[in-house]
């Protein structure tokens, strides 16, 4: 398994780092493209909801996202040491909830927020939240397909040697 | 955030030229159609084919966009593609904004859509 952690600032500008970092690995390990779709937005989501909640907003903070690359799966672990995740939420990441079961017609009914958890829910094959010795983790997890990651992940240490 | 803009009739075309709409710009977003409803434009087609990232936030920039322009006028959404139409589709917002494949397209639905 090959890990590395990025670290950023508690700052939305800051939060383009984490696409540019997804997009990257993703390539690396041949991920499809709808994947590394998935895998973008779900990143995004969680850090920006650790700035936003966790965080509520302040900037002097940081959060780091480690990635775990091994055959067969890309697991992201986005870490803070900001205000707890409140259970209903955690729950909306297990099961799923109804903010996306608007009735389009009604355009008042459309939300304008809150659509962050469902997309994770909705696009990772695991999300789990956690929290440890005042550090919250939520983990997502990405199975690959055989054509993704495995192969290009043993092709690279097997040729080089070298840590993603 | 950059924006492309011309007017076709009485169609505003606003283009983005960022690559990405996420929480960061999406205040400046939602203050840019906000502006362009002020100066008088109520037919506004937006055109995200230059846009290869919209997240949650952005969505809701725009879903709240449309929420202030009412009845007053209309915004749809042309060009979008790959993981931004995936968006909008797996947000279901694809059937809450009309969207069309491209600018063209949208602009001449608005030019024959009387607006109110």
């Amino acid at each position: 398994m090959s890990r590395f952690r990025l670290v950023i600032e508690s700052s939305l500008s800051e939060v383009f780092l984490i696409s540019v970092v997804v997009r990257g690995v993703c390539r690396q390990l041949e991920v499809s493209a709808a994947d590394t779709a998935a895998l973008e937005v779900c990143a995004v989501e969680a850090v920006t909801n650790v700035i936003r909640h966790a965080y509520l907003g302040a900037r002097e903070h940081e959060l780091s996202v480690e990635f775990a690359i091994s055959p067969g799966r890309l697991d992201l672990y986005v870490r803070d040491e900001g205000k707890s995740m409140p259970d209903e939420h955690a729950a909306k990441l297990r099961q799923g909830s109804r903010v996306l079961g608007f009735d389009p017609r009604d355009l008042r009914a459309v939300p304008e927020g809150g659509m962050g958890l469902q997309i994770i829910h909705e696009l990772m094959d695991e999300a789990e939240y956690s929290r440890e010795a005042g550090i919250n983790c939520l983990r997502l997890t990405k199975f690959l397909r055989a054509s993704e990651g495995a192969e290009a992940l043993a092709d690279a240490a097997h040729s080089s040697g070298a840590h993603i | 955030m950059r924006f492309e803009e011309y007017k076709t009739g009485e169609v505003l075309v606003a283009k983005v030229l960022d690559g990405r709409i996420a929480a960061d710009v999406a205040p400046r977003l939602k203050a840019h159609l906000a502006e362009y409803v002020s100066q008088g434009n109520h037919a506004i087609v937006l055109d995200l084919g230059a846009v290869t990232f919209i997240d949650s936030s952005g969505l809701g920039a725009l879903v709240s966009s449309l929420k202030s322009i009412g009845k007053e006028g209309d915004l749809v959404i042309s060009s979008a593609q790959g993981a931004v139409a995936s968006m909008f589709k797996l947000t279901r917002m694809d059937k809450v904004f009309r969207m069309y494949a491209t600018t063209d397209e949208a602009v001449a639905a608005l030019s024959v859509t009387p607006v109110p």
